[in-house]
């Protein structure tokens, strides 16, 4: 056996003997379903800090992040500043959510949404939101574990295999630990993430020489038009520039765009698409399990904007600008000075890294793939939780046995996490092309909750009507603007005249566009005085409780100021002006003014900016400290009613074939589309 | 050195062990990687590399013990010492009996030790004063005699 697959072994029991620790000792703590699904709304602040944040970047960033700086070019090291986008979400929403999670008992973003908007059918649009999001999503990750651990192992082991022994260690300690071992657990996950990333961009400067010399060579190849793009209109490497505001193209699948994909248009709305993790039901989760507020602001500033964005913008971008100096790309192997990295098929460029490091280092191998197993499984044991818990409460609970007992909700949760699994490995073991196409839709379905969250949280004038008519509207969007509804659209016969994010805008952009301009019409038409004053319960509230003190009230112009002029400028179209203002890309190292390429240096600046704009929005303009009043509950008679309804045993026989339809749908667009 | 403070229980002895079981997870993963990597490739930044992770999981450890107002507990210091004699006299016996032993790894090693011996003694300095310091040394030897 070589070396290094004896070290990956090692690595991997080790921590998978940390994993299952943390989940039978978080078990021995969860003796009911409070502690399991929410580990008793007790998780200490450092440990929302750290397991929150490997949940919000996760395997995704880790090996999707570097390969796509790789590929297309510094126009998507823009999505570095995600790092600052992600968090502004949960400026603005975590901690209202935590206090009304406190204040009524919410244990799911179902149970939220249901009461807020006195709709069932909101629960259950949110279930599916969620369903739509997790299983798809774990199952791409898991098939990059599964692919990283088949490339060190030198095919030793078979992807498949590993996927889903990886997985079934995912299963056992969200199973028996539930929320406290996700959390536990994602301590150790963060910190790897972080020092993985870490190791592999200084490894990519290492192999270079250093900071300076992957300079000389980026300045190299900046004088040429060797790239996917050749040269823009200006003369300069379509690899080193935003290629414009926005295109009007028809989408990828029918008309490239000049210069590739990453169009502000592109920027913008893709980081929209990733700031719809935090609104996603399983931030929701998070927040409602957290002890205090008091992690929130720490996660955001330093853990996620500076952190996070440190490692991408400094360690994952220069692996991914430094690839085609090592070999992986064949275009520039007259600029090579090594030729080591191949990247894998799904685990990308990190995993390229990570296999180079063979026999040379094959301990380091070991451990970097740890790292990116560490960072995957934080994604989708968060995910797979979440998700379980929903389908415990808003469906079992609520609609199959609303009489069942603490402990059978606990076991249903248990049995809900090992399907939503189960979904994802079988997703990705046996209908890989569906998994992809349900996969893309993942980000901007997320998206879609926003306006919901903003009516929730903050404009009390959106009503039930609209916030759901606008959801409807947007998620229609999303799949409209994606593959899956492309081919959907065929099989009834109808060819969409449209491809993928059409005017090279991400179809998290259009759900979202359709999605704000249907729930303002629809709130217009629509308000009455029942529904007004059922809103004001949660807003009289929160004024109450969470609202700015008088004497910063005259600051909330600055924040909005800051807000839209860093959103502008960062990943809006004034990054344009970063193509250029530091330095031509074709005037070589001395042509530019920081000795670095003008994009990557405006990148660094506005990530600078973006630190400083959420620590001011989360400390000072307190949309994240802890709240002024003490939170109290309200009375058990006063709160909603989440155990919900007894269903008949002919309801439940009909649910059960409308399930089974649905699968066999499934199957059959699987089989005709696959 | 070890635990005189009250033992923590219940919940706050299981963050305080999730915090330092993770801390020395991912330092000592790292730490002992890069200290492979400094001796077999001769490379004397690596090598220390891995040792300055060593000593930033200590003081890391330090620290967290300050938080939750704890010190470390016999096992710990059991289990640290031991790891630290055995690592020493590893390093001896490979200075001693491996003739492509070199210069680098002579270096890596006495420089790395030294470190971690001066971070040890700076604790003990920081937490027990120069004079508490040795008393301690000196009631264990009473104690032994």
């Amino acid at each position: 056996m070589p070396n290094t697959t004896i070290w990956l072994f090692a690595g991997v029991a080790a921590y998978w003997v940390y994993c299952l620790y943390w989940g039978v000792r978080s078990a021995q703590l969860a003796d009911s379903s409070s502690q399991f699904f929410l580990a008793d709304r007790q998780l200490p602040a450092w440990v929302f800090v750290l397991a929150a944040t490997a949940a919000s970047f996760g395997g995704w960033m880790f090996l999707g992040h570097g390969t796509l700086i790789f590929r297309d070019g510094l126009a998507a090291s823009e999505l570095s500043l995600g790092a600052v986008a992600i968090p502004l979400t949960g400026v603005v929403f975590l901690k209202r959510q935590w206090i009304l999670g406190r204040r009524f008992g919410y244990v799911t973003a179902g149970d939220l949404f249901a009461d807020y908007f006195q709709s069932e059918g909101a629960r259950l649009l949110v279930l599916l939101i969620a369903l739509v999001f997790a299983v798809p999503f774990i199952g791409l990750q898991l098939a990059a574990s599964g692919d990283l651990i088949a490339n060190l192992s030198g095919g030793t082991v078979n992807a498949d295999v590993a996927m889903w022994v990886l997985s079934f260690v995912v299963f056992l300690y969200v199973c028996l630990g539930g929320m406290r071992a996700v959390a536990y657990v994602g301590t150790l996950q963060a910190l790897l993430l972080a020092a993985g990333l870490a190791a592999i961009g200084l490894l990519a400067y290492g192999r270079l020489g250093g900071f300076g010399p992957l300079n000389d060579l980026l300045a190299k190849l900046g004088a040429t038009a060797i790239g996917p793009y050749g040269n823009t209109a200006q003369g300069y490497n379509g690899w080193f520039v935003i290629p414009g505001v926005i295109q009007f193209t028809a989408g990828l699948g029918r008309e490239t765009p000049v210069g590739g994909i990453w169009t502000a248009a592109m920027i913008a709305t893709y980081c929209f698409a990733l700031m719809g993790i935090q609104a996603g039901p399983v931030f929701t989760t998070w927040a409602f399990s957290a002890r205090s507020p008091k992690g929130f602001a720490p996660q955001q500033v330093w853990a996620s904007a500076a952190a996070m964005g440190l490692a991408l913008l400094f360690f994952a971008a220069a692996a991914g600008l430094a690839a085609p100096f090592l070999g992986a790309s064949e275009a520039t192997s007259a600029l090579a000075v090594g030729n080591s990295l191949t990247p894998g098929r799904l685990s990308g460029l990190m995993g390229g890294y990570i296999a180079s490091l063979g026999t040379a280092a094959p301990w380091f191998a070991g451990l970097l793939a740890v790292c990116a197993l560490a960072a995957i499984q934080a994604v989708a044991a968060g995910y797979a939780l979440t998700t379980g818990t929903m389908l415990a409460r808003d469906l079992y609970a609520r609609h199959m046995a609303p009489d069942a007992d603490d402990r059978r909700a606990r076991g249903f949760g248990r049995v809900a996490v090992g399907a939503v699994v189960l979904a994802a490995v079988l997703l990705a073991s046996f209908a890989p092309l569906s998994q992809a196409q349900l996969g893309a839709l993942a980000l901007g379905f997320g998206a879609q909750l926003w306006p919901a969250l903003v009516a929730i949280c903050w404009v009390r004038w959106f009503t039930r009507e609209a916030v759901l008519l606008g959801l409807i509207a947007g998620l229609a969007a999303v799949v409209l603007t994606e593959p899956f509804g492309g081919a959907l659209a065929q099989f009834f016969g109808v060819a969409l005249p449209w491809g993928r994010w059409p005017w090279t805008i991400h179809s998290a952009g259009w759900g979202i566009a359709i999605n704000i301009a249907v729930v303002l019409l629809v709130s217009a038409l629509t308000q009455t005085e029942a529904g007004r004053a059922h809103r004001a319960r949660f807003h009289d509230y929160l004024r109450e409780v969470a609202s700015l003190g008088e004497a910063k009230r005259g600051l909330r112009t600055v924040a909005w100021t800051l807000t839209l002029g860093w959103l502008f400028f960062a990943i809006g179209p004034g990054a344009l002006l970063g193509n250029d203002l530091f330095g031509a890309p074709n005037a070589g190292l001395a042509g530019w003014i920081l000795g670095i390429p003008s994009l990557w240096a405006w990148q660094i600046l506005w990530w600078a900016l973006g630190v400083l704009l959420v620590w001011f929005l989360a400390y000072k303009m307190e949309l994240s400290t802890t709240p002024r009043a003490r939170i109290e509950p309200v009375p058990a008679s006063a709160r909603p009613r989440l155990a919900g309804r007894a269903v008949d045993g002919a309801a439940a026989l009909r649910a059960f074939w409308y399930v089974a339809a649905f699968a066999a749908l499934l199957a059959a667009a699987n089989w005709l589309f696959g | 050195m070890a635990d005189t403070s009250p033992a923590l229980t219940g919940e706050k002895a299981t963050e305080h062990l999730l915090a330092v079981v993770t801390l020395w997870a991912v330092s000592g993963a790292f730490g002992l990687a890069l200290i492979l990597s400094g001796f077999r490739d001769s490379a004397i930044v690596l090598g220390l590399l891995g040792f300055a992770c060593i000593i930033a999981g200590f003081v890391a450890h330090v620290i967290v013990n300050n938080v939750f107002e704890t010190r470390f507990s016999q096992l710990q210091v059991v289990a640290g010492m031991s790891g630290f004699c055995v690592a020493v006299l590893s390093f001896m016996a490979s200075w001693l009996l491996d003739p492509h032993f070199d210069v680098a790894g002579i270096t890596i090693g006495l420089g790395g030790f030294a470190g971690v011996i001066l971070a040890f003694l700076v604790y003990l300095v920081a937490m027990h004063g120069m004079r508490g310091a040795f008393s301690m040394f000196h009631r264990r030897r009473a104690r032994l005699r």
